[in-house]
Order: C-alpha cells, then sequence, then structure tokens
C-alpha cells in the first residue's frame, strides 16, 4: 500500500500547486493595472521578453519552413499537386506549427529566463527588500512580466509564420523550381482567415497568457536556494511545455469540432 | 506620541519545517524607545531575525501581538502595512541591493515609489544619502563592482532614503573586514544621533554590538536570557550569556545537535 500512498501524496502536491498557481493568479491580472500609469516598466520587459527572443524564433522559423518546403513538395509531387505548396506550408504553420514550436520555444529562452530572473531575485531577498520598502513586487516585478509575456508571444508566433512561409518559398521555388506564382495565389485562395489564421492567433494568446503564468508563479514561489531556482526554472520549461501541447490538442479538437 | 516606537509583548513563534516544529520565540516583550539604539544579540538559530521579521510585519505571532508606534500590526491590511513601512528603514544582511540598477538608482528607488518627488529633489536626496555614507563617487556603479563594505553602505544609505522614524539592521557587521566594520559601526551610531531615528540592530558581533548600543538584550533559544546597558550585560554571570559573549564551543548551548546514542549509531543499532 506504500505505492498507494506516494501516489496520494503526489496528488495532493499537484493539487495545492494548481491552487496556489490559481489563488496566485488574479492578484498578478490586478495589479497589471498598474502599467496603465506607468508604460515604462512594461516597455522594458517587452524588450527583454519579446525583442531578446526575436532572433531564434527567425531561425528556427526558416528552418521548420524550409524543412516544410522539401516535406510538403514530395508528399504533394506524387499527387501532381505540388502547386499547392504554399497552401500546404501557410496551413501547417498558422493552424499549428507557429503557435506550438513558438510557444515551445519561448517557454525555454523568455520563460525560464523569467523564472530564474524572479527565483533569484527573490533567492537575495530583492523582493522581500521591495515589500521592505512598501512596493508590491507584484506590481513592480510580476504584473510587468506576465503581460509582456501575454502580448510578446502572439507576435513571436506571426513573426515564426511569416519567416517560416518565406523560408517554404525559399526551398519551393528556390531550389525545388516550383512557380513562384502558384506558390503565394495557392495560399491566397486556400487560407481562410477565420478558421484558419484566427485559429492560430487564438492558440498563441492561450500559449502565451499559460507559459507567461507559469513562468512567473514558479520564479515567485521558487524555494530561496540555488538548487530551488534551478529546480523552479526546470519545473517552467517541462511544465510550460505539456501545458501548452495538451492545450493545443484541447483547443484543435474544439475547433474541428466547430468546423 | 506614543513613548515606545516598538511594542511587542508575549510573543510566541514557531515555525514548521517538515521534520520538526521549530519555536523561534517563547514568550518574548520588547520596547523599544523613539530615538533608542537597540543591539540584538545572541547564537545563531536564537530567534533575532525573526524579531524583525515581526516588528516589520513580514511575520505573524503564534501568540502575542506587536505594535509600531501604537498600531497594532496583526490583520492590518497591505495598504496601511505599506504606510507603516514608509515608516520603518531595514538594511538586509546580504544587502538585499537591486541587481540591475546602479547605486545611485537603488538609493532613488524607494523615494521614486513612495513619493511624487521631482527628479532635480530625488538627485539631490540621494546624493545627500550617498555622500552621508560617503559613497557619491560611486553613485554609477552597478552592485556587481562593490566590495562588501561599499555595498552595505549603500544598503544603509537605501534604508535611511525615506528619513524613517525606525531603521533594523539585520547582522550589519557579518562578512565584513575589520576596517569596513568599523565604518558601518560608526556610521550606525552617528546616522542614530544626527538623524533621531530609533535603531534595533541584530548582530552576533559582540565587540561591535555592545559598543554602539544604549540598549543591548541577549537572545537565547528563543527567549531573553540578558538585557540592560552595555556593561551590565558584558558583566552578567548567566552561563548561557557568558558562553556567548566569551565565545566558547561547549557549554549550556550544546556543541552538539540532538542526537541518538553515539555508541548505538557506530554499532549500527540504527533506526
Amino acid at each position: 500500500m506504500n505505492w498507494l500512498r506516494q501516489l496520494g501524496g503526489v496528488v495532493i502536491m499537484v493539487v495545492q500547486h494548481l491552487g496556489r498557481a490559481g489563488v496566485f493568479l488574479p492578484g498578478v491580472m490586478a495589479a497589471t493595472l498598474i502599467l496603465w500609469r506607468r508604460p515604462g516598466l512594461l516597455i522594458q520587459q517587452l524588450y527583454s521578453v519579446g525583442v531578446m527572443t526575436v532572433l531564434i524564433v527567425v531561425v528556427a522559423g526558416l528552418f521548420v519552413g524550409m524543412m516544410l518546403g522539401f516535406q510538403g513538395y514530395y508528399t504533394l509531387v506524387d499527387f501532381g499537386a505540388e502547386s499547392s505548396l504554399g497552401l500546404a506550408v501557410a496551413l501547417f504553420l498558422t493552424r499549428e506549427l507557429g503557435p506550438v514550436l513558438t510557444a515551445l520555444l519561448f517557454a525555454g529562452r523568455a520563460g525560464s529566463a523569467l523564472t530564474a530572473e524572479i527565483g533569484l531575485m527573490k533567492a537575495t531577498q530583492q523582493l522581500e527588500a521591495m515589500e521592505m520598502m512598501a512596493v508590491d513586487p507584484l506590481g513592480r516585478v510580476i504584473a510587468p512580466r506576465f503581460l509582456a509575456g501575454c502580448i510578446a508571444m502572439p507576435l513571436l508566433a506571426a513573426l515564426f509564420s511569416v519567416v517560416g512561409l518565406a523560408g517554404g518559398y525559399l526551398v519551393g521555388v528556390g531550389i525545388l523550381d516550383i512557380d513562384g506564382g502558384s506558390y503565394w495565389a495557392s495560399m491566397q485562395t486556400g487560407v481562410d482567415v477565420d478558421d484558419d489564421i484566427l485559429g492560430g492567433i487564438i492558440k498563441s494568446l492561450v500559449f502565451g497568457f499559460v507559459v507567461a503564468w507559469i513562468a512567473v508563479f514558479e520564479g515567485y514561489h521558487a524555494e530561496s536556494s540555488t538548487a530551488g531556482v534551478s529546480r523552479a526554472t526546470t519545473r517552467t520549461v517541462v511544465t510550460a511545455a505539456l501545458a501548452v501541447l495538451g492545450l493545443d490538442y484541447a483547443m484543435t479538437a474544439i475547433m474541428f469540432d466547430e468546423v | 506620541m506614543q513613548e515606545f516606537i516598538v511594542d511587542a509583548t508575549g510573543i510566541h513563534k514557531t515555525y514548521d519545517t517538515g521534520l520538526i516544529r521549530v519555536r523561534a520565540l517563547r514568550g518574548v516583550d520588547l520596547r523599544v524607545e523613539r530615538g533608542e539604539m537597540v543591539a540584538i544579540m545572541g547564537p545563531s538559530g536564537c530567534g533575532k531575525s525573526t524579531l524583525l521579521g515581526l516588528i516589520a510585519g513580514r511575520l505573524h505571532p503564534l501568540v502575542g501581538g506587536v505594535r509600531f508606534d501604537g498600531v497594532s500590526l496583526s490583520n492590518l491590511p497591505r495598504k496601511a502595512l505599506y504606510q507603516l513601512r514608509r515608516r520603518m528603514g531595514m538594511m538586509f544582511q546580504n544587502d538585499a541591493l537591486l541587481s540591475d540598477l546602479d547605486v545611485f538608482e537603488n538609493v532613488a528607488f524607494p523615494i521614486r515609489e513612495n513619493t511624487g518627488l521631482s527628479e532635480p529633489l530625488v538627485r539631490n536626496l540621494v546624493l545627500l544619502k550617498l555622500h552621508m555614507v560617503g559613497l557619491r563617487g560611486a553613485a554609477r556603479l552597478l552592485p556587481a563592482a562593490l566590495s562588501g563594505g561599499m555595498a552595505r553602505r549603500v544598503a544603509l544609505a537605501r534604508a535611511l532614503a525615506l528619513d524613517p522614524d525606525l531603521v533594523m539592521y539585520d547582522e550589519p557587521f557579518t562578512g565584513l573586514d575589520p576596517i569596513s566594520k568599523g565604518i558601518i559601526a560608526k556610521l550606525i551610531r552617528e546616522l542614530n544621533d544626527v538623524l533621531g531615528v530609533t535603531s534595533v540592530v541584530v548582530t552576533q558581533d559582540v565587540t561591535d554590538g555592545l559598543s554602539i548600543a544604549d540598549h543591548v538584550i541577549v537572545f537565547i533559544e528563543g527567549q531573553i536570557a540578558e538585557e540592560g546597558s552595555a556593561q551590565q550585560v558584558a558583566a552578567s554571570t548567566q552561563p548561557q550569556v557568558r558562553q556567548f559573549l566569551d565565545g566558547k564551543p561547549d557549554g549550556p548551548v550544546s556543541f552538539h545537535y540532538p542526537a541518538p546514542d553515539y555508541q548505538d549509531d557506530l554499532l549500527g543499532k540504527r533506526r
């Protein structure tokens, strides 16, 4: 029966963790109101969370687009439908790969950095010092980082898709010699704004919200030690990745159901 | 105006570490007069820093109450607590300087966040505070570029930035070389006298603690073991207090952490 007790312990721990995260969120969202009066705090974080993630998103987007160019071509060419390569690349990117891969990259690059930064501020008593100076760390430290994550993620996902389309074009038109006009024309006729583009935007908004929430929560509740910050950073990447993939499945199922 | 700026009565505080329940404070009464400098001394883990946390309203007692300038800190709403904290300054043991801000911005931080003062006024106030601790010339250095003694002085300037009524110092002498220690001790004493603030210094450093304080309290295992003027405490005959003041490795405060029988442990009669 020892395994049952251990399983129960793990379930209780997970539920407690979820409960703490749930209680934490309304406080953070209320604290974001301060940013109307102090937009400078948000802009600063948009730079470190968003702009600093652009390079990895552009490089990854380009390679993924090029890979889709090859894979799409070799699948479509058997059916004589290689002129629809642009449509295939666009649908893959806007509906799935753009939001999902950007969210995974975002969790690895910006999410882990957010957790580590906040966790270290906690471990070195900087958050405590702010409280002693009558400054609420939720408003001053957590809220700008959370909101910056929510804003930056959909923009980065859009950038990923755009660069991915260019990557697909480079391979399809530049290397595999399909017609450039049909690459763009198939995309224009086949991609639906409501079903495809909007679906992708909704996904990236949800992923941005969830990844930013997990990152700031784990940092704020990290144990005040080097090992504690390290564990919190790992938890951010793992939990955010699993949450993104799980939510992606759930949202895809719902969106398919509606179609 | 209250005679005592800090008035703590019958304080009990426990921590649950998961394995054991630690009784950090056991029935402590503490009164700090306005303008006084109190040194709270004692060995590690005796409850000194816990007491600072209670005075700052960061921790809450299990039993008893803490009043700051007549206002009870128990169940105080966050806004009211922050109002009171604007009248408190705190210097942390590890300085707790904001690592991404330079020295000037660290000292300016509480002023900018809590007052609507114009930028030229903030600048002058910060330079005044930095000049007091002798670091006006280091205003644009980042905390990573400071020595331990300099960082402690910046933390002191920041603690005094809002001209508080009460300043709390958590182990201000730990990890400093003798010269820096002397500078910090002199600054703490002089600023207390010149600015008329009340100071509570938590320290393990017997020499510096006794040399600067008006009133000394020695804590042993969560209780007040001795208190009075520096001379009175230095002349204490209580065995636990003597062991602490004389720095003896063993005595009433045991060298060994409670453990099962040594022979049983070695012969394999383990739990």
